[in-house]
């Protein structure tokens, strides 16, 4: 009886054509363009060469120091500046005017000016530059006014500071792995596709319910009791939805290269109990026996992208802020330890916390199912 | 006007479906819109990276004036010392640099033998650099100071480079038109305008014309006393209705959202975007129609929605400015209308003179979305007539009175 109900089960999950389009075609689809879409924001704020010009005029010549500086900031590969020396103001004005520069610079009274037309790090960056210029000259400045013999020994010994200071700070990292802005983007998309099993959970209550199918009302007169049809159909919601989600995996992490921190197996182990928490949560939506499929399936569809939008599939590290400002809402959100668990793999070098958030899907699932069973159970039909 | 009425009818029939779509439609374009608008100022603002400072050491003159330089640079997040909690501001970019004092930093700084203070951040960013060359800058002047002895006082000598620190660049804004700029809000919401547009053209003609294709009552048009090409172009006006009530509704909201920024622009600056909307209205119309050529059933209305709403929009630099997006995708996007809208919106936006030489570039990209209007057109004609004659088209349509 059980295999036979999980084999038809399966049959069924196959030929709806709404279960492979929402749990497989759709998120290929989004992730496909997630890929074309996102390629460059992982390089959104790296710093390039900044286009700057410099007016040569009689004040530039002089500064030496300046000159020495420019040289030392453009004169390499990775240069930071791209300069472009122009003799007047108004011929370095109209390439600002026609967006080739980010800002040009005159020396006017000893001290540089910047001239932009927007804000930006880049400019931000200029600035700065400039600033730490006048910072350094002026520190000098003054030394050589309270101790004139103490700055000769400074300049002697190569420490000014005007070109170049010594490393007073040190790069840390916290793990191995890199950080992305992108892929939280498709964790938590895989994390709505498992939501989307709810599809496949008000199926299997559809087809239990004598009111609302006439599989449901077959079923209430087979001699199978309650409880086998339910277990079969539940696990072959699963398994189907399993290989939709496994299916989704092998393309992100093959195809479009999406990393799980090396971490495959593990990647398809947070699928299936999305899955499950899925199914389970689709189960407990169609529960009320007097709402209409449909209703149900927008329920499902609503419920699983306000989830998403706060496990940070519109707008990337909303998840972070709600896990701070109300992290009950964060820990209680499915989206959310889902998409987590795959941070967790991606991000983390243990997986200690990665556990706790299969755990917390586990207990959903459980109190989920447990409500759909005592609910289920009592279900008694005197007339359809 | 037959076949107009009912395609009004039925929209009657459905106004609290298209209502919902609006006001969600709606709702989700005004958040994309205030979620990422920046203030505009008429002077130049520096960027302010978010910063944390973890002391490990029991502070001092040093610290103390680390913290004042990058308060004035930055802008502080607070943050526990646990290394789970700056991986994750870290990850997620609530924080671009993460300043760790360890122990002893302030005795060791002063006797000479200096460590060296650590700092987190996002490989190869500007954010990081820019917080590193704060701390590396104030960190040289103490030590400028400190090795020139014009102070034995630790607290004098902080203090003269903390005001060293903060002697600043002039910067001065160059500005080449009379009016203000065009406001970060103004053109967010521009920049979404094809999205939410796209959705509720396509749901609201899908969701009529499905009906009309239901066999009988197609059966029955067929053999009505009313001209193919008649029923044809009210079908075309109910569309057009359908499409210019959306656009007008969207102007009305963006207006009204926008409302203290456009009044504080250049009229010819809106002028541009609205005729450059209209152009985009074309495009999504034409698109609409041939859509619903190939939708049969509901479901398949949500799919295609979602799929061409989606697809257009996240290839063309709606959801991800064009800047952001690789040379690769950018050879492709010029293949897609919505694209032509979007680097006219960028066009537009940083326009520094009206001249004929400025504004060409933009009546060439207007000029090509209503080429790329009118080739969609053209191929919804040519797929319709096949899609008329093809005799599976009558039994293959699923409305929800068959679901």
């Amino acid at each position: 009886m059980f295999w036979n109900i999980y084999k038809k089960s399966i049959l069924r999950s196959l030929r709806s054509k709404e279960m492979v389009i929402w749990t497989a075609v759709f998120p290929i689809m989004l992730s496909t363009l997630f890929y074309f879409a996102f390629s460059s924001l992982d390089k959104n704020d790296m710093l390039d060469s900044i286009p700057v010009a410099i007016v040569r005029n009689q004040e530039y010549e002089q500064e030496k120091y300046f000159q020495e500086m420019v040289e030392e900031l453009s004169d390499s590969d990775d240069a930071l500046l791209d300069v472009k020396l122009v003799d007047e103001e108004k011929d370095a004005d109209l390439l600002l005017k026609e967006g080739e520069i980010t800002g040009y610079i005159t020396i006017d009274h000893g001290a540089p000016g910047l001239f932009v037309k927007g804000e930006g790090m880049s400019q931000t960056v200029l600035k700065n530059i400039l600033d730490r210029y006048i910072q350094t000259k002026d520190t000098v400045e003054n030394i050589v006014k309270s101790n004139p013999l103490s700055a000769l020994g400074l300049i002697a010994s190569g420490k000014n500071g005007l070109t170049q200071g010594e490393a007073g700070v040190e790069e840390i990292s916290f793990t191995s792995r890199k950080p992305s802005s992108v892929v939280h983007y498709y964790y938590a998309l895989l994390a709505m596709t498992c939501l989307y099993g709810g599809f496949y959970g008000v199926m299997i209550i559809e087809a239990m319910q004598a009111n609302l199918s006439p599989q449901g009302a077959r079923g209430a007169v087979s001699p199978g009791s309650k409880w086998t049809i339910f277990g079969a159909s539940f696990l072959a919601s699963l398994t189907a939805l399993s290989a939709s989600l496994f299916i989704v995996v092998c393309y992100m992490q093959f195809i479009l290269g999406v990393g799980f921190g090396g971490q495959f197996f593990y990647a398809l182990l947070t699928c299936f109990v999305g899955g499950l928490v899925g199914i389970a949560f689709g189960c407990l939506i169609a529960l009320p026996s007097r709402w209409k499929g449909g209703f149900k399936t927008a329920v499902v569809v609503g419920i699983s992208m306000i989830c998403c939008f706060f496990a940070g599939l519109m707008i990337g590290g909303i998840n972070y802020i709600v896990s701070q400002s109300a992290p009950v809402l964060s820990m209680i959100n499915p989206a959310a330890r889902i998409s987590d668990a795959f941070y967790c793999l991606y991000y983390y070098d243990d997986h200690i916390r990665y556990f706790q958030n299969l755990g917390i899907l586990v207990v959903m699932a459980a109190v989920m199912l447990g409500i759909v069973l005592v609910f289920t159970g009592r279900k008694q039909y005197e007339s359809i | 006007m037959r076949v107009f009425s009912a395609c009004l009818k039925m929209m009657k029939y459905y106004k609290t479906t298209f209502v919902i779509y609006f006001l969600v439609f709606v709702g989700l374009l005004l958040s994309m819109t205030l979620l990422g608008d920046t203030n505009m100022y008429g002077d130049f603002r520096e960027n302010k990276p978010n910063y944390t400072l973890i002391a490990r050491d029991e502070g001092g003159v040093l610290e103390n004036g680390l913290r004042e330089i990058l308060d004035e640079y930055g802008t502080y997040v607070e943050l526990e010392d646990s290394k789970e909690a700056m991986m994750d501001a870290g990850f997620y970019e609530a924080v671009d640099g993460i300043f760790i004092v360890p122990q002893g930093f302030e005795d060791d700084f002063w006797s000479g033998k200096e460590q060296k203070l650590g700092l987190w951040q996002r490989p190869g960013t500007a954010s990081g650099y820019y917080l590193q060359s704060v701390a590396e800058q104030y960190l040289t002047m103490m030590r400028l100071y400190r090795d020139s002895g014009s102070g034995t006082d630790r607290e004098e000598i902080s203090s003269e480079a903390v005001a060293s620190m903060k002697k600043e660049t002039e910067v001065t804004m160059r500005r080449y038109l009379n009016g203000g700029m065009v406001s970060e809000k103004i053109k967010l919401f521009q920049r979404f305008l094809p999205y939410v547009l796209l959705l509720l053209c396509l749901s609201g003609v899908n969701i009529v014309f499905l009906n009309l294709k239901r066999p009988e009552i197609r059966m029955r048009n067929l053999c009505s006393p009313i001209r193919p090409f008649h029923m044809a172009f009210q079908k075309l006006l109910y569309v057009c209705v359908i499409g210019t009530g959306s656009w007008a509704l969207m102007n009305v909201v963006g207006s009204l959202v926008c409302f203290k920024e456009w009044a504080g622009m250049d009229w010819r600056f809106p002028a541009l975007m609205i005729l450059n909307s209209i152009f985009l209205l074309l495009v999504v119309i034409s698109i609409s129609l041939l859509c619903s050529s190939f939708i049969q059933s509901s479901n398949a209305q949500n799919f295609v929605t979602n799929l061409c709403s989606l697809g257009l929009c996240f290839l063309s630099g709606v959801f991800v400015p064009l800047e952001v997006l690789s040379s690769g995708i950018l050879h492709i996007a010029k293949f897609i209308p919505v694209y032509w809208y979007e680097d006219n919106l960028n066009k537009i936006c940083g326009l520094t003179g009206f001249t004929t030489e400025n504004l060409n570039p933009i009546w060439q990209g207007m000029a090509l979305q209503a080429g790329f209007a009118a080739a969609i057109f053209c191929v919804y004609l040519l797929v319709n007539k096949y899609k008329e004659q093809a005799a599976e088209a009558y039994g293959a349509v699923r409305t929800e009175i068959e679901n």
